[in-house]
């Protein structure tokens, strides 16, 4: 990981030197020992602060709407987060030629907590960038332990629907409504979301469990077809709300009757907002 | 007032007493947490973590309240049943006795006396627990915070091998404990090697106090924006703080009925100040930053006499993008408290 770590600080004080772009946005260490943060880098002497390790769990493709504006944009970006960065440009809230993308292999990112490989990682299928302008490192590394025994995602995949559906209420109820799946989430870039419209006004402002599940209903539905699948929602939340259990079952279903992965090609539209007629309609009746 | 003791194992025989005339909250068993909640059976009572995941302050300060539920048609209004039976909130990490200090500062001090606060708060006793061992993200020394006594709490338990020591502090507390045996000056020898032991506090913090006063000029200052580059603007570091306050009034209704709900807000989110008019005086990252700094340790302090923070670092661990308070305090003091270049 060292020669990583050591051609991402060349590739970026590079970029930095040669104008090529204006920030970089890479990981760094925070003062808590294990617990990357986010860092923007504009100085080419800066570079040595980035760090690219099994612990770079932020999708820092969340800073990209706001961050454009100081022009064009280096990112580093495991697998999972190119795929929202594909989407976002599928969407036009970035062009491709604004970013330099620079990514490497995964096989996923350890819980800064536990030290044991995150969930949404054991379900992870894309560990290869679909799309970069510098890769850096070689071979993703190998997990040696194995996945654990309980396996909420896979549990709530296979579950009747009944289960399902006492298993999100459960879900829910750990919830406080502090919105930081949305905020952490690439793909929630809305101007104006939904839940703090007054005129009229969708939803109830508390934690009543109602209200919670309309929330993250309608956001796993807007995010439906363009979620990259990179648990950042899940990571995010501080009450452990598992969010990954709503996010892959509809991915899945999207990819098995839209034969559509989100954020895989950024010339391709994403599922929805397209028509094709063999699209799937069994739901007409 | 005096000290007694109890052992650890006969802990549940003493809540269930308790349970027997009070209602109980404590910190119970939650996902990879605890939280404070209503207690029904002793043994559900969790002291395996440093703090709660959130702070004390929801038993008094709930994230939603009904106020009261009204009639359009017939201009009626009736207040939800409240169980006003005595309380009893056990086993507050000295953080969260901080903030419920802070807090009864706020609701029940002199220029506001908020009813429903009172209400909850004035039948509670509450029972501290001492912290001998602080966490990596701790910084209530900062705040002079006493992890071992608090005077606040009626009764202060301390942790001691097999037993607790009971600080009795106030005639509420007293009366729960009337069955204890008084600890032995072996026990108190015992309390003095553990408040002595080396503590792991793992960041130097400059003076608060110093900092507040400096604080009051910075307004127009230079790093706010540079502060809140990473923060994405959720409510989480509010959520879990024990002295975060600011709330929202909504009235939800269904055709002629509807409620009136009291929920809590949370600053760094951008859409806080967003007034009636569409208009937004917050619309940066940095004005938000500099709002929620500038009220936990400036305004609070002119308003209220003490920080708006009691160090418990819960913003800290939860934050989904690393935000440190404790970098920031560092960052801010090393530009306002450092004389400028030339200068003495």
């Amino acid at each position: 990981m060292n020669r990583w770590q050591d051609d991402l600080r060349k590739i970026a004080a590079r970029l930095l030197d040669n104008r090529e772009v204006a920030l970089v946005i890479g990981w760094g260490e925070g003062a808590i020992p294990g617990r990357t943060i986010p860092v923007f880098i504009d100085k080419p002497e800066d570079a040595a602060l980035l760090v690219v390790n099994s612990r770079c769990e932020n999708n820092l493709s969340v800073y990209i709407p706001r961050m454009k504006e100081r022009g064009r944009l280096a990112i580093v970006a495991k697998p999972c987060d190119l795929r929202t960065i594909v989407s976002l440009i599928q969407e036009k809230q970035v062009a491709r030629e604004d970013l330099h993308i620079i990514s490497f292999a995964c096989s996923g990112i350890e819980d800064h907590a536990t030290g044991k490989r995150r969930p949404e990682c054991v379900h992870c299928k894309v560990n290869t960038p679909p799309v970069y302008d510098t890769l850096i490192g070689g071979e993703a590394p190998i997990w040696q332990e194995e996945p654990s025994a309980v396996d909420a995602i896979e549990e709530f995949k296979k579950a009747p629907p009944e289960r399902r559906w006492e298993m999100f209420q459960a879900e829910m109820a750990k919830c406080i409504r502090c919105y930081a799946c949305r905020n952490a989430c690439p793909m929630c870039y809305c101007d104006e979301c939904f839940v703090e419209r007054s005129l009229p006004r969708w939803i109830g402002e508390g934690i009543e469990l109602t209200d919670t599940m309309i929330f993250h209903i309608t956001r796993a539905l807007h995010a439906a077809g363009r979620c990259g699948e990179c648990g950042a929602c899940s990571r995010a939340c501080p009450m452990g709300v598992n969010l990954g259990i709503l996010a892959v079952k509809i991915n899945e279903d999207i990819e098995k009757l839209y034969h559509d992965k989100a954020g895989m090609d950024p010339d391709k539209p994403p599922a929805f907002s397209t028509f094709r007629p063999d699209d799937y309609n069994d739901f007409i009746k | 007032m005096n000290m007694c003791v109890i052992k650890k194992d006969e802990l549940n025989r003493f809540l269930a007493a308790i349970l027997e005339t009070h209602r109980l909250f404590a910190p119970v068993r939650e996902g990879a947490g605890s939280l404070y909640r209503t207690v029904e059976r002793p043994e559900d009572v969790c002291l395996d973590f440093l703090r709660p995941l959130r702070s004390a302050k929801e038993i008094f300060f709930p994230q939603n309240e009904v106020l009261f539920y009204f009639n359009q048609r017939t201009q009626k209004s009736v207040e939800p049943a409240k169980d006003d039976r005595p309380a009893v909130l056990f086993g507050v990490t000295p953080c969260d006795l901080a903030g419920i200090a802070a807090q009864d500062r706020l609701f029940t001090g002199g220029a506001y006396q908020d009813a429903y606060y009172q209400r909850k708060r004035s039948n509670t006793v509450i029972v501290g627990m001492a912290c001998p061992e602080p966490g990596p993200t701790c910084f209530c020394n900062a705040f002079g915070i006493d992890r071992f006594a608090s005077a606040l709490a009626d009764l202060m338990f301390i942790p001691l091998d097999d037993v607790y020591l009971i600080n009795v502090n106030t005639e509420a507390g007293a009366k729960l404990v009337t069955s204890l045996a008084e600890a032995s000056p072996a026990d108190l020898e015992r309390l003095e090697v553990l408040k002595n032991r080396e503590t792991g506090f793992t960041m130097e913090i400059p003076d608060l106090e110093t900092l507040s006063r400096a604080l009051a000029d910075e307004f127009d200052a230079d790093f706010w924006d540079d502060i809140s580059q990473r923060c994405i603007g959720c409510a989480a570091c509010a959520y879990v703080c024990p002295t975060c306050h600011c709330f929202d009034i909504t009235d939800e209704t269904a055709g002629d009925l509807g409620r009136r709900v009291r929920t809590w807000d949370g600053c760094m989110a951008s859409r806080f100040t967003m007034h009636a008019s569409g208009h937004n005086p917050r619309t940066r990252g940095g004005q938000r930053m500099r709002q929620r700094i500038l009220h936990k340790f400036s305004y609070f302090m002119e308003n209220q006499g003490c920080l708006s923070c009691t160090g418990c670092g819960r913003c800290i661990d939860l934050c989904p993008v690393g935000m440190d308070l404790r970098e920031i305090l560092r960052r801010i003091a090393g530009d306002v408290l450092q004389p400028a270049p030339g200068e003495k």
